[in-house]
């Protein structure tokens, strides 16, 4: 999982199959909370489904800016360089 | 007037009632289920007071349902700017999910952690909360609306919280419907606009969901409580679609 594209497959897979969310919402500037309805309870579950995939620690701090599905993209690439 | 009354009952009685009890013996379990017991009481008088002023008539259904409910989550609908006070003065052992910002006035904080209430802190935090709570018999209770009903909708679309309570602390949910007659005391009002006709509510407490109905396993919660909320959400719609019964 080494570029973005990659990344993105990802996190849409675990959007649609795990939070019912419909593909063709998911757009690079889609709002996690407002545009894809997630709530904070979701985001924890996706933090929690997002270290089993990668096998990286994400801190809850790194999470808190975290807006649209970008922001992920970006957050879990930043981890996988580290 | 009414709510002149109930600002200062509040202030007097965490003056005065509130501090006696939380230092009045007893395990910290019994010291809270008192302090509840107290809110319910208190909040009783509110309900006769606003009766006897002709705002609101309360009526109920299964009242025993709810009376004999001990670690539910108790989930309503929202009508009006008094459910909770109604709900509670109905039930001897509530709790509630509060603002996190009143735990940090001084004044309130003392009160919220001596009746049980929850600060709606981060989510995993607040399942800690949640869950501990319920351990101790406190029914919870929540209006997955939000707030309060948009006038001409009969219900606000659910949020998805209550579910996820209960599915991630295994609690049953208890469903109160509450039905009114005349809108009044609505989101859409000031709180001082009264209405002019009394409003008749009516208090029906339906039959728990089993939590065990919603099969959970390790990592489709988020689905399940997906499922469980749009299962409420139609448990109301289709409760409510039909006018009051008793007032027809």
């Amino acid at each position: 999982m080494q570029n973005r594209d990659q990344i993105l497959a990802m996190l849409s897979t675990i959007l649609v199959d795990e939070f019912e969310i419909d593909p063709a919402d998911i757009r690079p500037d889609a709002s996690l909370y407002e545009e894809l309805d997630l709530d904070s309870i979701d985001a924890v579950d996706l933090v929690i489904k997002l270290q089993q995939l990668t096998g990286k620690k994400i801190q809850p701090e790194e999470f808190k800016t975290v807006r649209t599905v970008n922001d992920v993209v970006n957050a879990i690439e930043g981890l996988m360089q580290s | 007037m009414c709510y002149m009354v109930f600002g200062l009952g509040g202030l007097l009685s965490s003056l005065t009632i509130l501090p006696v009890l939380r230092y009045w013996p007893g395990s910290k379990q019994e010291r809270i289920a008192r302090v509840q017991r107290t809110v319910s009481l208190m909040f009783k008088g509110f309900v006769t007071m606003l009766s006897a002023a002709g705002v609101i008539n309360v009526s109920t259904k299964n009242l025993h349902l709810l009376q004999r409910a001990q670690g539910h989550i108790v989930v309503a609908n929202h009508p009006t700017l008094v459910d909770v006070v109604v709900l509670i003065s109905l039930m001897p052992n509530a709790g509630c999910i509060v603002k996190q910002t009143l735990w940090r006035n001084p004044f309130i904080r003392g009160v919220l952690s001596n009746v049980g209430y929850i600060p709606n802190r981060s989510a995993d935090l607040l399942l800690q909360d949640c869950k501990q709570v319920l351990k101790q018999d406190t029914n919870l209770v929540i209006f997955p609306e939000g707030t309060r009903t948009l006038v001409g909708n009969a219900i606000n679309p659910f949020a998805r919280g209550a579910a996820n309570i209960a599915l991630r602390t295994q609690t049953d949910i208890l469903p109160v419907i509450l039905h009114t007659d005349v809108t009044g005391l609505t989101k859409q009002q000031a709180w001082y606009q009264i209405p002019r006709q009394t409003i008749n509510m009516s208090v029906e407490v339906g039959h728990s969901m089993r939590y065990q109905h919603y099969k959970v396993t390790q990592g489709n919660e988020a689905k399940i409580a997906r499922q469980l909320t749009r299962d409420l959400q139609e448990f109301y719609l289709n409760n409510l679609s039909s006018p009051l019964d008793s007032y027809r």
